[in-house]
């Protein structure tokens, strides 16, 4: 029998060990920077990639005999799934490639590189150049003629007919000076650059048909460029430069990132809330402003363009200072103006008007929504102008992320261009030392823990799911431990041991055993779409009709009365001595529980047919706050399904407290709260963090609840921030257990995907342990406590 | 309170009925703390105590002894009304302390049990410094005056002579103390409320002969400082350290005097026998 046992228990042991060995391993060599390998196939293809599986197969008769490298005395040849990576060019991550398939043995080209890219994936390929566009130079002369002549070729219609000859006549000449100006230009320009030259750099010119000619060619003199290329090309070289660019060229990008994320996006959210704002005031003042608004913005607009547009006439009608000494022009010149002038002043004057009618209806509002309206007006006016601003930096800054680009040379022989702000890491795999390997794989598991993920999940980090995970912890924990608590005393130390009492421990260890889907459903059912949408919209968003204020008035009062009459009934039934009960006892109780029943069912209809209550997110509505899954319902359905663990872990430490220190306090004078508070409590304590600590693994861990109630693949805002009111109950978020459910079953790349998740499940047993391992050293320095020594 | 509304069931009447308990004469002029009168106990269908009528002096040692399960500890609970816990006892008859009634509807149970102070079987310091379990009786009550709680603790160590061994480390755990230590500081906490009257539920039970000697000699020092009722299966100690001793047998009280006599002279046939060690 102790063999059986014996044996019984290392079974599991070995079970559980094999199951970490096999996360461990596989999660923690995900992110080791593999050695690139080079195949050539028997028909004439070439793949480079990292060897991700080597497995044999079984022979079958009819297969091509090939160069077997492994020798003929084994059966079984080795097929490879090599990571690939290129999608853009091949359209998949990953290719099989077995032993017959391979032509000669497989190489270690020295120069391949594998870049970690914002999109597509990885690539691999051989460095061959590296590019950077600078565009040229223009002078405030050239610049200004350019606009001359593209004035004219939009108004000329608008001349009289003597006067447009006179322009025909002229116009080419200008034409011939532009040109010239830009040969010179370019000329000049392309002078510096070769100038300075770094070692292994040429320069080339790009015509403005997209060719582009060495800078040192004999034609190169007279050409007009539409930009230049420096470039460094060999494999060391261009490497080399990509070193030295990267760091800066990947901040620009990231900067340009954060402000199209953030910056954007707040300015977004300012509009939004104005705009809501004015929709509540609606809602007050029960008046429709919507269409007034989008008028006034659609001709607010219309003026701000005009404004611009006649800038930007004036600046191009502007006769350049080259041709300042022809009177000519400047008199063609304010003809033209003119009349564009006033044809600009009559669109004006009508959109004027427009603006005044809407203005006079806006006044004619109650006083709330104007002003609604106005401080909407208003913040749309700043907003754009903040826009404008951002604007301007953000095209700065696309311009310097895709200036530099790295052409890398495939295995099969392709070179595509790939844009340096876009690749997030790349080294040469394959002359890497041990030290720089550590490094890179550090760096990766940095970014992991700390980076939002890319490409549908599969790449980049997790943060927002490790964050989601353990805010919806904490919240959990901070919903269900105080419930928890409060009713394992009852049970344990105010009920009397009886029937209602076991039928309810029954009952709780019943709900330890619902299957957890159930509780998803419910929290759906309930938090989200009852009380969520109640939250939301009030009574009639959840199809409850309110009562008519009088009625509702006539509630509440008997609601008060009830309840007063039951508070009553209960204080006399507790002050009674317990020796001098007479034979009303058991009616009062009777009358007491009907009179509570009575009272509960008045609250709810006080709470739900409310008709004062309108919603508190009823500007939103169609769209729900809280009527759809978030982190606050989420956490309350784990509350739900973790209750169970914490009440029993409770009352076992509850009933663990020796009844002699009940006694003794009760001895001393001391009420029962006081013994539950001094005595019962702090000595139960540990026991209590035990069924916390139990119910955070329980819901840590858990996924199917959360597909109903809030979990998602990407949730674009943390649900705890750094913005007003830090916790955003409503947001939905990301987990940790639902991204490795989506990872490896749902995404459409899930080859490339299984090693991170073998890494995400890795991170999850982590910080269950982690989160376990805090709960335990608490509950060991309380325990310390009742254990003698010191304080 | 009346009696005839919890009457007796029929099948546990008294089994003599021309039985009455034999006071002593020496009691009547002594000053009377707490008066039991016409007691009696029910644990659900089963009486216990019947009709106890007792005196206990003031400034006085009063022992209660008797055989196992002769409801000595039972009436010793009764008095800070300790059995309200249990759910299924019902009692008639009333206790008297310094003439206030225990067992009267409108007596606040928590007030009353302020006025004494009770040490029981096995040592239960709490889960506390020393000095918070001395002052745990202030404590409840809201007291947090620093000065005033450490004079009542010195006070209480000091009465229960435990002052000299603890005054040093009043930080550590009550739970690091000794079994002995343990018992004497649960006295100290039963003394810091100033009790009335102070009640020993077989203090001594659990502690070896050496501890057994300290809380002896303490019972004894504290006698006229306090009133005190010590229920002890000990005879020895019972002759030792009380001024008068009360026996008790299936739950009534036979003879009721002072130690001398009950240990050397009693009236009572039963009495003798048990103190002899014939039977019990």
């Amino acid at each position: 029998m102790v063999w059986l046992a014996g044996g019984a228990l290392a079974f599991c042991l070995a079970m559980i060990a094999s199951l970490l060995a096999l996360i461990l391993v596989q999660g923690l060599q995900t992110f080791w920077p593999a050695r690139i390998v080079r195949f050539q196939l028997a028909d004439g293809r070439a793949v480079m990639g990292e060897i991700a599986v080597t497995e044999s197969y079984p022979m079958q008769g009819n297969e091509p005999q090939g160069n077997d490298p492994q020798g003929d005395e084994s059966n079984k040849p080795q097929r490879r799934l090599v990571r690939t990576g290129n999608f853009e060019l091949t359209n998949s991550h990953f290719q099989w490639i077995t032993d017959t398939e391979q032509q000669q043995a497989p190489t270690r080209p020295e120069w391949a590189a594998t870049v970690e890219r914002v999109e597509w994936g990885r690539f691999y390929g051989e460095p061959d150049e590296y590019v950077q566009v600078v565009p040229r130079h223009l002078h405030e002369d050239e610049t200004a003629l350019t606009r001359f002549v593209q004035f004219w070729s939009m108004h000329a219609a608008q001349l009289p007919g003597d006067q447009q000859s006179m322009l025909a006549e002229r116009l080419p000449q200008i034409q011939q000076q532009l040109r010239e100006m830009q040969t010179v230009a370019t000329l000049a320009q392309k002078r510096e650059l070769q100038a300075h030259t770094s070692p292994g750099e040429s320069i080339w010119i790009v015509l403005p048909s997209g060719e582009s000619i060495a800078a040192d060619s004999k034609d190169a003199e007279t050409l007009v460029a539409d930009r230049f290329e420096r470039r460094w090309s060999g494999n060391q070289v261009a490497w080399q430069q990509f070193l030295t660019r990267h760091a800066a060229v990947r901040a620009a990008r990231q900067r340009l990132y954060q402000l199209e994320k953030h910056d954007v996006g707040r300015i977004n959210h300012e509009m939004e809330r104005s705009r809501l704002a004015v929709r509540r005031s609606e809602l007050d003042a029960g008046v429709s402003v919507s269409q007034l608004c989008a008028t006034r913005l659609g001709i607010e607009q219309g003026l701000r363009a005009l404004d611009q547009s006649w800038k930007a006439m004036q600046q191009q009608a502007a006769v350049p200072t080259s041709l300042r000494a022809d009177d000519v022009w400047q008199n063609l010149s304010s003809a033209v103006l003119a009349n564009l002038q006033s044809e600009l002043d009559r669109q004006r004057e009508q959109l004027e008007q427009d603006l005044e009618g809407n203005t006079a209806k806006i006044e004619k509002l109650p006083a709330s929504v104007r002003d609604a309206v106005k401080e909407d007006s208003q913040q749309n006016a700043q907003a754009s102008g903040q826009l404008e601003l951002l604007q301007q930096e953000i095209d700065d800054l696309r311009a310097q992320s895709i200036a530099e680009m790295l052409a890398m040379r495939t295995a099969d022989g392709q070179r595509p261009l790939i844009r340096v702000g876009e690749i997030v890491r790349a080294y040469l795999a394959n002359q890497l030392t041990t030290f720089q390997r550590l490094t890179i794989y550090l760096g990766r598991w940095a970014e992991f823990i700390g980076g939002e993920p890319r490409e549908a999940n599969s790449e980049g980090g997790v943060f927002p799911a490790i964050w989601g995970t353990v805010a919806m912890t904490l919240i959990m924990c901070v919903i269900v431990v105080p419930f928890g608590v409060l009713a394992a005393l009852y049970l344990r130390e105010y009920a009397r041991a009886g029937f209602m009492v076991s039928a309810v421990r029954i009952a709780i260890n019943n709900l330890a055993g619902v299957p957890s889907i159930v509780f998803g459903v419910f929290g759906l059912g309930f938090f989200c779409y009852f009380v969520g949408a109640f939250v939301d919209g009030g009574p009639p968003n959840v199809g409850i009709a309110s009562l008519d204020r009088s009625t509702w008035w006539t509630y509440l009062s008997v609601l008060l009365v009830v309840s007063g009459v039951g508070s009553g009934l209960l204080v006399y039934q507790l002050t009674r001595s317990r020796y001098h009960k007479s034979g009303w006892g058991t009616w009062l109780q009777v009358a007491s529980v009907a009179i509570w029943c009575l009272a509960v069912y008045l609250a709810l209809v006080v709470v739900l047919r409310n008709p004062h209550f309108g919603g508190l997110f009823a500007a939103e509505l169609p769209n729900p706050t809280y009527g759809k899954g978030g982190i606050l319902w989420a956490s309350l359905t784990l509350s739900l399904l973790t209750l169970p663990v914490v009440i029993v872990a409770t009352e076992e430490a509850l009933a663990a407290v020796p009844n002699s220190l009940r006694e003794g306090s009760y001895a001393s004078g001391a009420s029962q709260w006081q013994t539950i508070r001094r005595i019962v409590l702090p000595h139960a304590m540990p026991g209590i963090m035990t069924g916390m600590i139990l119910a955070m693994a329980r819901g840590a861990g858990e996924v199917a609840p959360l597909m109903l109630v809030g979990a998602v693949k990407m949730a674009p805002e943390l649900p705890l921030d750094s913005i007003f009111p830090f916790l955003h109950g409503e947001r939905s978020f990301m987990h940790l257990g639902f991204h490795i459910y989506d990872l490896g079953f749902q995404s459409q790349n899930s080859d490339a995907a299984r090693p991170v998740v073998f890494t995400t499940t890795l991170l999850l047993i982590g910080i269950v342990v982690s989160l376990n391992v805090l709960a335990i050293i608490l509950r060991a320095r309380l325990r310390k406590r009742f254990q003698g020594g010191q304080f | 309170m009346d009696a005839s509304k919890h009457p007796a069931p029929s099948i546990t009447a008294p089994p003599d009925k021309v039985y009455s308990s034999v006071v002593h004469d020496e009691l009547r002029e002594e000053k009377i703390v707490l008066s039991v009168e016409d007691y009696c106990l029910w644990y659900g269908a089963k009486q216990t105590l019947y009709d106890v009528r007792m005196p206990i002096p003031a400034g006085k040692v009063t022992a209660l002894i008797g055989p196992s399960g002769c409801g000595k500890s039972t009436l010793l609970r009764s008095i800070n009304r300790m059995n309200d816990l249990i759910d299924s006892v019902r009692i008639s008859g009333d206790m008297k302390l310094n003439g206030d009634s225990i067992f009267s509807p409108i007596v606040d149970v928590i007030q009353l049990r302020k006025r004494m102070g009770m040490v029981f079987q096995k040592p239960n310091p709490f889960p506390m410094s020393i000095f918070e379990n001395v002052v745990y009786p202030l404590r409840i009550d809201g007291e947090r005056n620093r000065a005033v709680l450490a004079e009542v603790c010195e006070r209480s160590l000091r009465g229960a002579a435990l002052w000299d061994e603890v005054k040093d480390r009043l930080q550590d755990s009550g739970l690091s103390l000794s079994g002995g230590q343990q018992q004497r500081l649960c006295i100290a906490r039963a003394i810091s409320g100033d009790p009335e009257l102070l009640l020993l539920d077989e203090p001594c039970s659990a502690l070896d002969p050496l501890a057994t000697g300290k809380i002896e000699d303490l019972i004894y020092e504290l006698r006229g400082e306090y009133s005190i009722l010590i229920v002890t299966h000990n005879m020895q100690q019972a002759s030792r350290v009380s001024d008068y001793t009360a026996f008790m047998y299936l739950g009534r009280l036979i003879e009721y005097g002072p130690s001398t006599r009950i240990f050397t002279n009693p009236h009572e046939k039963r009495t003798e026998d048990y103190v002899r060690g014939r039977f019990g």
